[in-house]
């Protein structure tokens, strides 16, 4: 029926246009003309009809992506479809949203309760080359005055992409240390609570203001370095001469100090992870009359294969000053291993258990040595949604044991 | 950094391309076969969905075959940007992995050999899983499993083309 009625539009094209004046050879040509426009597209969009398949473009509550057009066969064509920008053009395209939360129960000496961190990122694209990134934190659930929570702006950075592998960022972001100060999403880690290295002598989550270069290499190495603001101990108080006291936060903070940071990394993209990394800090505390400065030295090691994983870190400060000195708190360290085994089932979902032994000396207010153990089991139902429990027992000389049951619920998307 | 400022970005792409699509297909199947397409039904959309956690971002998905091989270029999003990687299935297996384009700031290792050729060999379970556990790589969790996720799909999607 169609060729049927493309025969009879022919006739009455040709019929008119004998009307018009225009010649059979001008008519051929212009047909030729049509001909090699046709075989042109077709070369590089593929076949006008394609037998047994549908056409690419179809309705789709998927998104404006599935609006493309067409099937291209030619190289270029192919490639057009994929290189640039994959993502979109449109504003809402460039921004993107995400975040994550984790709620403890928390049993033994003390039964408490609490919505631990509820996080959003804010994310824009503005074009290949410059992204802003940003992490908005509301803690314990309820902040303001002679309330337990806090409002925290975690990171708020724009990136500049210079070339590949070739990075660098301006404004509040996470020191690249540790095993969770960059990477702390609650599916990401074992345990309800995160590992007291990371909070006693790496104050996780840490974040400062300035400057840093990264640079990936295509064999697994990468470089980090930093300029940014530093930590400001206080060497009095119940929170003396402890590390996590000294975060300012970027909140009016005390600028008249800086701090360096540098990492290596190296991954062999088989399971195993291992970085180095240092931070100095030129005074660490501007409270007391000398100067301070602090070398915090660390290491850290990842591994899996198949089901079996473990993490290992070790942290140490070494402070200078009498102040530090006469406190015993110049040296400052510790280190936890970490084995574990994950089980992944047909549905997508996972069940993985771990044992941690972690051991570290840190001051606050007065020196403590501690020794804990943990246990417990991670359930993911999906990759993004972690229930958790764990069984700590911590032993802090010259103190009673404190065994605590922790119960956890974490997503992330 | 003066001169990136001033190109303002738009002078080209900071991406990570490794290979061009064109050539993966070239390199991969000897030549650049006519550009073919799937479909999806509703059913199969469905059971797309069940694999990479949302809809495919069009809801017909190209492909070039030759001979039993078929090659794929499939994206997906890692953490905020698309990852486009090529796959070659033959008889159910995936024989070959690259990541053709890499744009997130975190994880590129996933663009190298040493954890592509995990997927090579891979096949699908009867609930669309892998039938092998991929390492992930410490810091690029969401790339490993975008890949993961892409080398499942690129085996379904073999599995149920014409």
């Amino acid at each position: 029926m169609a060729s049927k009625y493309t025969l009879s539009a022919l006739i009455i094209g040709l019929s008119a246009s004998a009307a018009s004046g225009v010649t059979l050879e001008e008519l051929a040509a212009r047909l030729d003309s049509l001909e090699k426009k046709v075989q042109s597209y077709e070369s590089r969009y593929g076949p006008l009809e394609a037998p047994n398949q549908e056409t690419i473009p179809m309705p789709s509550s998927s998104g404006p992506q599935s609006s493309v057009v067409a099937a291209p066969s030619g190289g270029s064509g192919i490639d057009d479809l994929f290189l640039g920008n994959s993502g979109g053009n449109r504003w809402y395209e460039k921004t993107s949203i995400g975040g994550y939360g984790e709620l403890h129960l928390n049993t033994g000496d003390k039964d408490q309760i609490d919505f631990h961190r509820w996080v959003l990122f804010v994310n824009h694209r503005f074009n290949d080359r410059i992204k802003l990134f940003s992490e908005f934190e509301l803690e314990h659930s309820l902040s303001g005055d002679g309330k337990p929570g806090e409002v925290e702006l975690e990171q708020a950075y724009i990136e500049f992409d210079m070339d590949q592998g070739l990075s660098a960022k301006a404004g509040l972001f996470l020191v690249p240390v540790g095993l969770l100060n960059e990477t702390h999403e609650p599916n990401t880690f074992y345990g309800v609570e995160r590992n007291n290295i990371e909070s006693k002598i790496i104050p996780t989550t840490w974040w400062e203001g300035g400057l840093s270069l990264t640079k990936n290499f295509d064999n697994g190495v990468g470089l980090d370095f930093a300029v940014h603001s530093g930590l400001d101990v206080s060497t009095a108080g119940g929170s003396a001469f402890a590390i996590r006291s000294g975060r300012q936060k970027v909140a009016e903070a005390d600028a008249t100090n800086w701090a360096a940071t540098g990492r290596v990394r190296y991954n062999n993209g088989n399971g195993l992870s291992l970085t180095g990394f240092a931070n100095f800090q030129s005074d660490i505390s501007s409270s007391s009359a000398e100067d301070n400065s602090a070398l915090l030295l660390g290491a850290s090691a990842q591994y899996q294969a198949g089901g079996f994983g473990f993490r290992a870190l070790f942290s140490h400060w070494e402070i200078d000053g009498a102040s530090f000195e006469a406190a015993d708190a110049d040296s400052q360290w510790g280190y936890f291993l970490e084995p574990s085994y994950r089980w992944s089932f047909e549905n997508g979902s996972s069940v993985g258990v771990f044992g941690r032994y972690s051991n570290y000396e840190y001051v606050s207010g007065t020196r403590k040595e501690t020794d804990e153990y943990t246990m417990g089991v991670n359930y993911w139902p999906i990759d993004n949604v972690v229930l958790k429990a764990d069984y700590t027992v911590l032993k802090e000389d010259g103190a009673a044991d404190n065994k605590t049951l922790n119960f956890g619920v974490g997503y992330s998307f | 950094m003066t001169a990136l400022l001033l190109s303002g970005g738009s002078a080209f792409s900071a991406d990570r391309v490794y290979q061009k699509p064109s050539e993966f297909i070239q390199q991969s199947l000897g030549k650049i076969p006519a550009t073919q397409a799937i479909a999806l039904s509703s059913a199969q959309k469905k059971a797309v969905r069940a694999i990479i956690g949302k809809s495919y971002k069009t809801s017909s998905i190209r492909y070039w075959s030759a001979g039993s091989k078929t090659a794929f270029i499939l994206e997906e999003i890692g953490k905020v940007e698309y990852i486009t990687t090529g796959f070659v299935v033959s008889g159910g297996k995936i024989s070959s992995v690259k990541v053709l384009v890499y744009r997130e700031t975190h994880g590129w290792e996933v663009g190298r050999p040493a954890f592509t050729k995990q997927l090579v060999g891979a096949k699908l379970t009867a609930g669309n899983q892998l039938n092998r556990q991929v390492r992930n790589i410490a810091g690029a969790t969401l790339s490993v499993r975008a890949l993961t996720k892409l080398g499942r799909l690129a085996l379904y999607l073999e599995s149920i083309k014409k």
